[in-house]
This record gives C-alpha cells, sequence and structure tokens, in this order.
C-alpha cells in the first residue's frame, strides 16, 4: 500500500512507478535539538525588549541578562541618512549599587526612579521569562502544570 | 536561712512534679477557658479584628530610610539575577526545540 508522501510524490511528478523515498525519510533515532545559553538568552531577550514599550520604527532593541552580575540594553535604529546607530547600555550589578556603563558617558549608579524602574524591570522579566519560556512558576520555582 | 540549711530543706522534700502534687490545676475545663472569653462571645465593644490586636499587637512600623530601601532594591535585583540565571542554566541543553 502506498504511503501517503510516495502517493503525494507520484501525484505531483505524474510517474506511477511506486518512486523511491528512502532518501526523503528523516532518521528515526535522531535526537531533538536542544536550547543553547545563547539561544536562551534570544528568546529571554523577546520578552526584555517589551518591558519598556513598544519598540520605534527602524528600532530594534534587546534588553537580556548575560551573567549574574551583568544586564544589557542594546538599541539600534535608523537616522535621518538612513545610517545606522547603536547603544549599548551596560548595568553591572555590585554590593554597592547598579553601575550604569554606557560608552562616551560618566558611570554612575542607578539611583532614585531609575533604580526602581530597572528593579521593576528585572523583577517583570524574570517573572514572564520563568512563566512564558520555562514553565516554571517563579515564587515556588515549581513546574507550571 | 543558711544556704548549706536551704540546700538541705530543698534537697529532702519529695521528687513530685507540680501535676502530681495538684493533677486538678493542669485538666484544662471550661472554667479556664469560658466561651464568654472567646473572640466572638466577647462581651465588650471591640470587634474580632480589635481583640485580635490587643492578643498579637504588631510590633509598629516606621517608614524605611532611603538607604534601606536602596539597600533592598539592590537586593532584590540580585535575588531575581540569580534565580532567573539558575532556571537558566537547569535548562541550557536540556529544553528542546520545538519540533519543525
Amino acid at each position: 500500500m502506498p504511503t501517503l508522501l510516495s502517493k503525494t510524490l507520484s501525484l505531483l511528478t505524474g510517474d506511477d512507478s511506486v518512486p523511491n523515498i528512502e532518501w526523503l525519510k528523516l532518521p528515526k533515532n535522531r535526537k531533538l535539538q536542544t536550547y543553547t545559553e545563547r539561544e536562551l538568552i534570544n528568546l529571554e531577550s523577546e520578552i526584555g525588549k517589551e518591558l519598556f514599550g513598544p519598540v520605534p520604527e527602524k528600532h530594534r532593541r534587546e534588553f537580556f541578562c548575560l551573567d549574574d552580575k551583568t544586564w544589557i540594553w542594546h538599541e539600534e535604529w535608523m537616522d535621518a541618512d538612513e545610517k545606522i546607530c547603536s547603544a549599548t547600555t551596560r548595568y553591572e550589578i555590585q554590593e554597592k549599587g547598579i553601575l550604569k556603563v554606557q560608552k562616551n558617558s560618566r558611570y554612575t549608579y542607578l539611583d532614585g526612579d531609575e533604580l526602581d524602574n530597572f528593579a521593576a524591570a528585572v523583577a517583570v522579566y524574570y517573572e514572564r521569562a520563568a512563566r512564558e519560556i520555562y514553565k516554571i512558576d517563579p515564587d515556588s520555582g515549581l513546574p507550571l502544570n | 536561712m543558711k544556704a548549706q540549711d536551704a540546700y538541705q530543706s530543698v534537697a529532702e522534700q519529695p521528687q513530685t512534679s507540680a501535676y502530681e502534687q495538684n493533677p486538678e490545676y493542669h485538666i484544662p475545663t471550661s472554667e479556664h477557658y469560658p466561651a464568654s472569653r472567646s473572640i466572638e462571645n466577647t462581651t465588650d465593644k471591640k470587634t474580632a479584628k480589635e481583640s485580635v490586636a490587643d492578643f498579637y499587637p504588631i510590633a509598629e512600623t516606621k517608614p524605611l530610610s532611603k538607604s534601606e530601601l536602596y539597600r533592598r532594591s539592590i537586593l532584590e535585583i540580585t535575588e531575581n539575577t540569580n534565580n532567573l540565571l539558575a532556571i537558566r542554566l537547569a535548562h541550557e541543553g536540556v529544553m528542546q526545540k520545538p519540533k519543525r
């Protein structure tokens, strides 16, 4: 009995003989691919970029946690001359506070509203990444049902 | 009474517990916990909530200082970051990509 695949192929090619479709089949013992750290960060960044409101047209934004001491905000956009501009801000978690590092700018520790906003962004990022990507309850650390 | 005499008098007392000396004392009865003393049947004008507050007074709270708020923000950020990385690490190389 012809399989659906061979039937479809014969219909498409108009060939009535039984075609050899072995080369089309995927090996059954093929391992499922898993996410690397970089890919997980990319998934998280999809959430991160939404935390600060809609991304303007011709802008690309990324916000993600790089490691236990570093958060990155990266933004790219086109200026009036269609030239690509970019700005990267690094937030370093230190015992003394959160150090904001920007190119051509003075390093400062976050304070006031800026610190509150950053803390809120990190909290929502963790909450949403845990629930939406890893399917884990952020409070208990248990898998979501 | 000299110390030695006091020790002697105590040492000579029978070694019985307070319960053995007066068993009734330990038996809780309605006399000890009358219904009228329960919050629901309180006879005074206090609400149940106020009565609970009498039993379990909450420590006075005062507004947090700026430095304490700052410290807590840093702590919260650190904690959320560490929790996130722990989950990410547990899924790295384990979480499967959706089938194409």
